[in-house]
């Protein structure tokens, strides 16, 4: 299994959508790390676990930015059915994530 | 001929370099320069005495936003301003962090201010325990000094990390230790970039401020933003999705209630965005934050306990009031990370 661990591979402070909105965006999350991780999944056909504990917060900007991109490039229901997502603090967050994976762009 | 006579030659050359300029101006080889818009000419203070009562509960809003927009005035017609809360009994924090976004919004074009504190010794103390004083450059007394209250001011280059500090710090007073709050801190940072990406013509223009009050007897902490850009409703005005959707709501009021609780569409058209003013409004929603108050434009929503009022008196911006206590629901986690 491929991990992400987002503290502690990315940031403890998530930003808003894209690099206009500064350091650490969903943008950069998506482009920088998210991006090649599931590649690398996709490669080795293994899952993706994405931990999103210990962070400050999303915006739902960031979420919505990073996952929908990813959605819309490798396809919502590949992408769904190949993440692991981890969300112990705030469980809403991977309802969401589901929303934004899906969402057409 | 008539012999010109030096004033007129002097005339005549100074009109011929002028219409040289309009022509290039004309032409675009020349590029106007912008009128410097800080006021240096002579300062005449004009005193304004706020409402006995300045805080922003239903019953006094209108007063206050009136008093507010009067200082405002008075700064564009170049004015120095003598705010005079001498009769101020009582005073909220919001209050006073919507006067200070317009107070700073005027001097940056180089209006000056003055001022009296209130008398009333309860109300003094609110005002300088809140942060205010600093920005002032007022006196404050040695028994205020020691306080966690801070207004926080922020701009577009502002970065989201430095309202940490302030979200840990309000969880102290409420749970006991200092910890994280994801939706509260997803909801402060959706409130910046709303004002940094939407609320003002110019990103040099953004400008909010952000105040946060602590009561440790109460374990309570009250919280508002401000910005004083164009407001929620002006910038869908301006962007013709009110006159789209503007039947569906019976008034502005109805369209807030609505943009918050069901979100409305993007600013920017495109379907996947527009998420922020709901994401705001859950926070409220999961009882994480109470007391949650939107004024904007001519609307005021006190989503707490429902009441939607047009005021005749707009506040050109948006403000967010709310609080965090003991009765809330415990949405604070230990922070794991060392931020240095």
């Amino acid at each position: 299994m491929i991990k992400i661990k987002i503290l502690t591979d990315f940031t403890f402070a998530p930003g808003a959508r894209d690099y206009d909105d500064g350091k650490d965006s969903g943008q950069e999350f998506y482009e920088n790390l998210l991006k090649s991780k599931y590649e690398e999944a996709i490669r080795k056909d293994l899952n993706l676990k994405i931990d999103l504990d210990g962070v400050e917060g999303y915006p739902s900007s960031f979420l919505s930015e990073a996952f929908g991109l990813l959605g819309n490039e490798f396809g919502s229901e590949e992408v769904w059915s190949r993440l692991i997502l981890v969300s112990n603090e705030v469980p809403m967050y991977i309802k969401k994530i589901n929303k934004y994976i899906h969402e057409k762009r | 001929m008539k012999k010109q006579s030096t004033q007129n030659k002097r005339h005549q050359a100074a009109r011929q370099r002028y219409q040289l300029k309009r022509a290039r101006w004309a032409k675009g080889s020349l590029k106007r320069k912008v009128r410097e818009e800080v006021y240096s000419g002579p300062i005449v203070y004009v005193e304004h005495n706020a409402p006995e009562t300045f805080n922003l509960m239903p019953e006094n809003v209108k007063k206050s936003i009136d008093y507010i927009n009067r200082v405002k005035r008075l700064g564009r017609k170049r004015k120095g301003v003598d705010f005079n809360l001498q009769d101020v009994m009582e005073i909220g924090v919001g209050a006073i962090s919507m006067l200070l976004s317009v107070m700073a919004e005027l001097r940056a074009k180089g209006i000056r201010f003055r001022g009296t504190k209130p008398l009333n010794i309860k109300a003094n103390n609110v005002l300088e325990r809140s942060g205010f004083m600093r920005f002032v450059e007022g006196n404050v007394k040695p028994h205020n000094r020691n306080t966690k209250n801070t207004i926080f001011t922020g701009n577009k280059r502002t970065h989201h990390t430095e309202v940490l500090d302030v979200i840990h710090n309000s969880m102290e007073t409420v749970w006991g230790s200092k910890g994280r709050s994801q939706l509260l801190y997803g909801t402060i940072v959706e409130m910046i970039k709303n004002s940094s990406k939407h609320a003002f013509k110019s990103d040099n223009d953004v400008r909010w401020h952000f105040a946060v009050s602590h009561d440790d007897s109460l374990k309570s902490v009250k919280f508002s933003f401000v910005d004083n850009g164009i407001g929620v409703i002006g910038s869908h005005e301006k962007d013709d999705i009110l006159k789209t959707f503007g039947s569906v709501f019976r008034n502005n009021a109805d369209f807030i209630e609505g943009a918050y609780t069901e979100g409305i569409k993007s600013k920017t058209g495109l379907t996947w965005r527009g998420t922020g003013l709901p994401t705001i409004y859950e926070t409220f929603d999961f009882g994480i934050i109470k007391n949650f108050v939107v004024i904007t434009n001519n609307v005021y929503c006190n989503f707490d306990n429902g009441t939607k009022q047009i005021l005749n008196n707009q506040f050109k911006g948006t403000y967010y009031y709310w609080e965090v206590d003991k009765n809330c629901i415990k949405h604070c986690f230990p922070i794991y990370y060392d931020k240095n």
